[in-house]
Order: C-alpha cells, then structure tokens, then sequence
C-alpha cells in the first residue's frame, strides 16, 4: 500500500469513528443541507451534501486539497433544518482538526493559537484597556491569563 | 439576582460598546453581574478548528471559575462565546471519557468541575428571568419611529436548545423592542448567517453574506439593524464602505447591539452606552426620546 493511500485510510477511519462521524450513515442525500446553507448559495463549490457523499466514500484527501472545508462558517443551519440530524458543521470540525493536525491549517488560524498560547486571549489586555475597565466599574484584568495547565492535550500530539 | 458574566475577548475589543452597554443596563434593572475573575478566550475559532479538546479544556477552566465564585448563572453575550462554553458544559455532561480528561487538566491547574452554572445569553436571561413586561415597566422613554431589523444571527439559537425560541423565527428581542415602543420590521433573514470568521479566511464570501443582510434591512426600511453578537456587528457595521462600493448603492446603516435602544429606553446615558465607538452613528436627533 503508497503511502498516501495508507494516510487516506487512516484519516477515513478516524474520521469515522468520530461522534459526528458515528452519525453520517444515516444521511439519505436529500440535500436540505446544501439547499439551505448560505456559503452554498454564494459559492456552489462548498456544497455539504457533497462533503458528507465524500467522507462516507474515504474521500477525505481530496477534500483538504481543495479547500473547502475551510468555508463553512459553522452557522448550524445544515444541522438545525436535516431530517437525520446529521448536518455538515460538527464533521467539518472534525475534518478541520484532522486537517490542521497535518499541518494544513490557514496563517490565520495559526496566528490566533499564538497569541492565545502567549496572553490566553485573542488579544493582549494592555493599561489602556484597564483603564477603560476602572471607569466601568470593572476590575484590573492581568494581561495574562495562564491557560498553560490546560494544554496538555495539545502537547501530546506535538 | 445575581450573574456570572463572562465578556470574553471581543468585548474588550470591537465589542466594546457593548460591554458598556451590558454592565449599564444590567445596573439599570437592579441585576448583579459578577466578572469571572481572570477569565481566558472560550476556545472559540482557532482551537475549535485546529484541536476541538484543547477548546474544550480551555473553555472548561472558565465553567469552573464561576463555580468556585458561586454567583449563579454564567451570562455570556458573545454569540460563539455562548456556544462554546454551553456546547463545552453539555459535552461534558453527556461524556464521562472526556469529563475525566478535562478534569485531569482542571486538576492540573488547580480546579474542579461539577457543571453547576448553565451557560446563557443575556437575551434569553433578560426576557425570561424579568421579563419583557417587567423591563417596559421601568422604561423612562420610548423609542418612537425608530424602526429595528432585529438580527439574531446564528449561534445564539442554534444548535444548543436551551433559548425557548423559534430556530428559525425567533421573536424576542422584536418583542422587546415592540414593548419599549420601536416600530416592528419585518425582517425575514434574522437568523442567517452574517459569515462570522469569513471575514478574515474569505473576505469575498464575508462581503457577500453580509451585503444580503444589509440589502434586506434598506428594503424593509429599518432605520438601524439591532444585534446581539459582537462578530456579527464587527462585520455588519464595518464593511459596509467596501460593500456600499461594490454594490454601487449606499448601504449605510447604523448597526446597533441589543442593550443599547434598551439602555436609552431605560434613561442611561448614549456615552454610558458607548454609542460614541460606532462608525455609523445613530443620528444625534435619534437620541432625543420623549419620556414615559
């Protein structure tokens, strides 16, 4: 077996075995999903009934190679509206986990865990900021707030 | 009564004005909001993308923080704050494999979890603990002829079930604003999509959600748009040059948070409010508001 379709087989199976993964077979392709989705409407080429058709034939790769996973906007719609209470946002969680665990994650993404991994915010609590909070009537925030203990999970797949 | 409150990190940004408006109106209705002390990102976007566990961990140190506080409920008013840290509580609730894991984690940096604090948004918390009758009651003023297209978005009503409302038509904050004396909208996409983080990864599919959005309420001649997310006016209210110039049509529209008609229905001061940070501003004879 290439190395590449044994990386394909694995993911599959992860992916599989996954909570949302456990929940795919049921979906019977009726598209609600794709029909109601808003990014759909804008770009046909993210379609979540094709995304589910694709995870459930193991064709994971081809997925990450075009991108498209990357477009949901996690708005739930696909989840609220399907008749089996599939929907597409809980496994594009999960193929974006898979995805980002090899490496394929945008800069964006990459940019935000630093700064979370550095203050254990999005932003920086700076003087300015406590100032405003005072007047508020809030208290001082440290600029830091130590999330470390709590990735240990992260650590483990490093 | 008293709350957790939980501002999370876009309130100490973009959102500014409406952790003002929050702590202002909160004060106005006699309501206790308690600050999680030394409170962490929820784990929302990044690490829910990247590595959903360390999301859950991470979002699980603030659960447990307002637990050890003990001042009840956790009020959360970023929508993809409220969703994270409830979706967190549920998951770890429904399972104990990954409960034990958290805990693990927890212990390491010194705190425990029983799940006590239901995660809420102060949407659903004003209008069902008070109630809509209740807060008219203590309005100063009325909002005549303003015209609301309330925006609700899409994480505060889906998918975690625990607002009683409609999914796909919810009225609440309509019904508020109907009480403190606005015009109703009709304003059929409330719940769609405003493309949250797309603006960052895909601008061009950002521009286009949000240009349907503010297409709708220039139709249905609201005079503002009424929200109760800081992404969702961050991409509302800061596009609309770009989109406005793309679309060769003025779509300016001011783009308001919840809190803030409500605060000056209930006599708080508009720079209390923090309605100065806009960069659409409510015209200033909008402010004039005749008394109860």
């Amino acid at each position: 077996m290439s190395e590449s379709s044994e990386f394909a087989e694995d993911l599959h199976r992860k992916i599989l075995e996954t909570e949302a993964g456990r929940d795919l077979p049921r979906c019977f392709a009726c598209g609600t999903c794709s029909s109601g989705c808003p990014v759909h409407e804008q770009r046909p080429e993210f379609d979540p009934r094709k995304i589910i058709r694709s995870v459930l034939m193991g064709l994971e790769s081809e997925l990450f190679d075009s991108g498209v996973i990357w477009l949901c906007s996690t708005c739930y719609t696909c989840l609220e509206r399907c008749p089996q209470e599939v929907g597409c946002a809980q496994i594009i969680t999960e193929l974006r986990n898979a995805a980002a665990a090899d490496g394929r994650a945008p800069e964006a993404f990459r940019m935000q865990m630093e700064a979370l991994r550095q203050f254990g915010r999005v932003y920086e609590i700076e003087d300015f900021d406590n100032r405003r909070r005072q007047k508020m009537g809030l208290a001082v925030l440290d600029s830091h707030a130590n999330i470390e203990p709590l990735l240990t999970d992260e650590r483990e797949g490093e | 009564m008293d709350y957790a409150y939980y501002p999370g990190c876009s309130l100490e940004s973009t959102g500014v004005s409406y952790h003002k408006s929050i702590v202002e109106v909160f004060r106005a209705l006699g309501l206790g909001l308690h600050e999680i002390e030394d409170w962490n990102c929820c784990g929302a976007t990044a690490y829910m993308s990247v590595k959903e566990t360390v999301s859950f961990a991470i979002s699980a140190r603030n659960l447990a923080i307002a637990e050890r506080m003990g001042k009840g409920d956790i009020v959360a008013p970023c929508s993809a704050c409220y969703l994270v840290l409830a979706k967190t509580r549920r998951f770890l609730m429904e399972r104990p494999e990954l409960k034990s894991k958290v805990d693990e984690a927890l212990a390491a940096a010194g705190l425990t979890l029983k799940c006590k604090c239901a995660v809420r948004h102060p949407l659903e918390v004003l209008v069902s603990d008070l109630g809509i009758e209740a807060i008219a009651a203590k309005a100063k003023r009325r909002l005549t002829g303003h015209r609301y297209a309330c925006y609700y978005g899409c994480q505060m009503v889906r998918p975690e079930r625990y607002f009683e409302e409609d999914r796909e038509f919810p009225m609440a904050m309509d019904d508020l604003m109907a009480a403190l004396g606005a015009e109703e909208v009709e304003f059929p996409l409330k719940v769609r999509c405003c493309g949250a983080s797309q603006m960052v990864t895909n601008e061009e599919v950002g521009l286009d959600l949000v240009q349907s959005l503010l297409e709708c309420a220039h139709a249905r001649g609201a005079s503002a748009i009424v929200t109760t997310c800081p992404m969702c006016q961050y991409n509302l209210e800061l596009y609309q040059d770009k989109i406005s110039s793309r679309a060769g049509k003025d779509l300016h529209i001011p783009v308001l948070y919840f809190t803030q008609p409500l605060g000056l229905a209930l006599g708080c001061d508009p720079q209390a409010l923090g309605l100065q940070h806009h960069t659409v501003p409510l015209p200033q004879e909008a402010l004039i508001l005749e008394e109860v």
